[in-house]
């Protein structure tokens, strides 16, 4: 199985090294919004969220760049909005695309998240109160 | 050492301050403040003194291995020190963003504080009066009977996502 892995620098990126630790993927790809941000070979797209929503045209050329190239099976993203574009580009690709909600979102889920139940073939909460409260989202662990 | 952490998003005024009267009151100590961007401003019309050094953004490596060396750790409530710190079994207080100060759209900083407290033990501060007097103590001897939990979650977390991904995956 060959793998995109997305996510945001900082918190977001933590979370999804953790999460790839504990999967066998066969290869993969990661892609990530800041260069340097970790040991393993990276992709850097443009960052944005909803308050710079203008810098999305630009994070979807850099991704259009990237999956051109890259054909990928499944793709997986902990966030945040960079990584939920990234996942609906590879959709439309044929991979197959799972959003984590982060850990940090303890209470509900991101606006990201609400997004990935309609975007993705799956939404995941890292939280079992979270999934309680929404059909399309699931739990199935915790990086914490 | 003490080393103070905003990340990499936003600056933190009240951890700036935190920050600068920690530094002030333990003046042979070295006080590491990594502000986030926008977050040196602050200080710009304040006495800085000797021992507080201040910088916005640091390359990951060094984050990592100041949070490892730090007497005392204080992190906004983010994912990014958080689990580093919880992983290393590091002393830390935590300093949620608040939406009350517009640190924060929200308050899920303290949503995070609060399930960190109930999971791990952490302790955290919302006023930086009582923050600033806990630098002066020495931390408690550090807890790793939590990280087996911690790995074994992880675990488990990994071998049903793998069976999901197998079973959608050709």
């Amino acid at each position: 199985m060959r793998a995109l892995l997305v996510a945001s620098f900082g918190g977001h990126l933590v979370q999804l090294e953790r999460i790839a630790a504990h999967l066998s993927l066969g290869s993969t790809v990661w892609v990530t919004t800041r260069p340097a941000s970790m040991d393993q070979p990276h992709h850097v797209i443009t960052d944005f969220n909803k308050t710079t929503l203008w810098r999305a045209g630009r994070c979807a050329v850099d991704i259009q760049r990237i999956l051109r190239h890259e054909r990928c099976d499944a793709a997986i993203s902990t966030g945040a909005a960079p990584g939920l574009l990234c996942l609906a580009v590879a959709r439309l690709g044929g991979s197959y695309t799972v959003w984590i909600d982060s850990v940090a979102n303890v209470r509900r889920l991101s606006l990201s998240g609400r997004l990935a139940t309609w975007l993705c073939h799956e939404t995941l909460t890292q939280w079992p109160e979270v999934a309680a409260g929404h059909r399309r989202v699931s739990y199935l662990g915790s990086v914490l | 050492m003490i080393f103070l952490t905003a990340g990499g998003q936003l600056p933190f005024d009240r951890l700036a301050e935190v920050a600068l009267e920690g530094a002030r009151s333990l003046p042979e100590e070295p006080v590491i403040y990594q502000a986030g961007p926008g977050g040196t401003a602050w200080f710009e019309h304040r006495d800085v003194p000797a021992n507080l050094a201040i910088e916005e953004f640091m390359e990951v490596g060094r984050h990592r291995k100041l949070m490892v060396e730090a007497r005392w750790v204080v992190s906004h409530a983010g994912m990014g020190s958080l689990l580093p710190l919880l992983e290393q079994a590091r002393p830390v207080l935590v300093f949620p963003r608040l939406k009350r100060y517009r640190e924060h759209r929200n308050d899920h900083q303290l949503d995070t504080a609060i399930a960190m407290r109930e999971r791990f033990g952490l302790t955290f501060y919302t006023e930086s009066q009582a923050l600033i007097s806990q630098l002066a103590q020495t931390p408690s001897a550090t807890d790793d009977s939590k990280l087996e939990l911690i790995e074994r979650r992880r675990e488990e977390f990994g071998h049903r996502l793998q069976g999901m991904l197998e079973s959608r995956v050709r």
